[in-house]
């Protein structure tokens, strides 16, 4: 499994930021790899809301269905695949002055969906969610978002 | 107008990361934003060779045309891409180096629309995808996976 855990503190009140990273339809804006993210239930986002995803990493294209599985306003979100290879993602919020720490953490099966090497695996997509923190950080601070 | 030039040294011989970066197809196995790119024309890869080309920026869908516009082994390679709202060129220039080969990545491109009133933001969000794909494409070349 590769494990891959970035955080960034965002200049933006907490109720924003968490309102913005816990709908995963944002996600096509700012994950680098994310083709289409479509919510397939109804009602408001909580646990038990599901996700289509769509990804494209290194040449491959990653389908799955998305569950979102804690959802604690202002504190903690995480979702685990429940189709397609098996992926767990959990974004944690923090106030801090002047803004909201947030920590991503993702977990998943790639070194073997990807056929490489397990470090490997973690060093590319640690860097490629480091600069797309980055992005977020930048776009929701400027406003552009 | 926006430029960004990112250069590194991946520690394979010229001709093989000529080869590698020498045919767009290849950008799906290092290249973030891509999204989907095929060959069009016939033949061997050379200067008119054509690809359709689709990258997502900003969860924007751009596609276009890609062709290649300068093609010397293992020491230029260029590509235009014409697209609505992001037309860019790419050029890669290959320089041997002591162990192994240095690559400079330059991309220009002439924003409009929306990718225009975001310039100065899409400038420094572009240099950081390449330089993050740029390593990620010096691992995968070093550990025999490309």
């Amino acid at each position: 499994m590769a494990d891959m855990e970035v955080s960034i503190v965002i200049n933006r009140p907490i109720g924003e930021v968490f309102a913005l990273l816990t709908d995963e339809e944002n996600n096509v804006k700012w994950r680098s790899g994310t083709v289409e993210a479509e919510k397939t239930s109804p009602g408001p986002i909580r646990v038990g809301t599901t996700y289509r995803m769509v990804n494209s990493a290194f040449g491959r294209r990653i389908e799955g269905e998305a569950e979102v599985v804690e959802y604690e306003p202002n504190r903690k979100y995480a979702t685990r695949n429940v189709s397609g290879i098996s992926i767990e993602t959990q974004r944690t919020f923090e106030p801090v002055a002047g803004g909201t720490r947030v920590t991503f953490a993702v977990k998943a099966d790639l070194a073997s969906f990807f056929q490489l090497a397990e470090p490997l695996v973690a060093s590319m997509g640690k860097r490629r969610l480091e600069s797309d923190v980055a992005d977020l950080k930048e776009l929701v601070e400027s406003g552009a978002w | 107008m926006i430029r960004v030039a990112v250069s590194l040294v991946i520690n394979r011989p010229v001709d093989e990361v000529f080869a590698f970066l020498g045919d767009l197809e290849n950008n799906m196995r290092w290249r973030s934003s891509q999204v989907e790119v095929r060959k069009t024309s016939k033949g061997p890869i050379t200067v008119g060779t054509t690809y359709r080309m689709v990258n997502n920026v900003l969860g924007r869908r751009i596609e276009g045309e890609g062709v290649v516009t300068e093609y010397e082994p293992n020491r230029k390679y260029t590509s235009v891409s014409r697209s609505g709202y992001l037309p860019l060129k790419a050029q890669r220039v290959f320089e041997r180096v002591v162990g192994g080969t240095r690559v400079t990545l330059i991309l220009q491109a002439e924003p409009a629309g929306f990718f225009k009133i975001a310039q100065p933001l899409i400038a420094t969000m572009a240099r950081r995808r390449i330089e993050s794909d740029a390593a990620n494409l010096k691992d995968l070349m070093e550990n025999g996976a490309l």
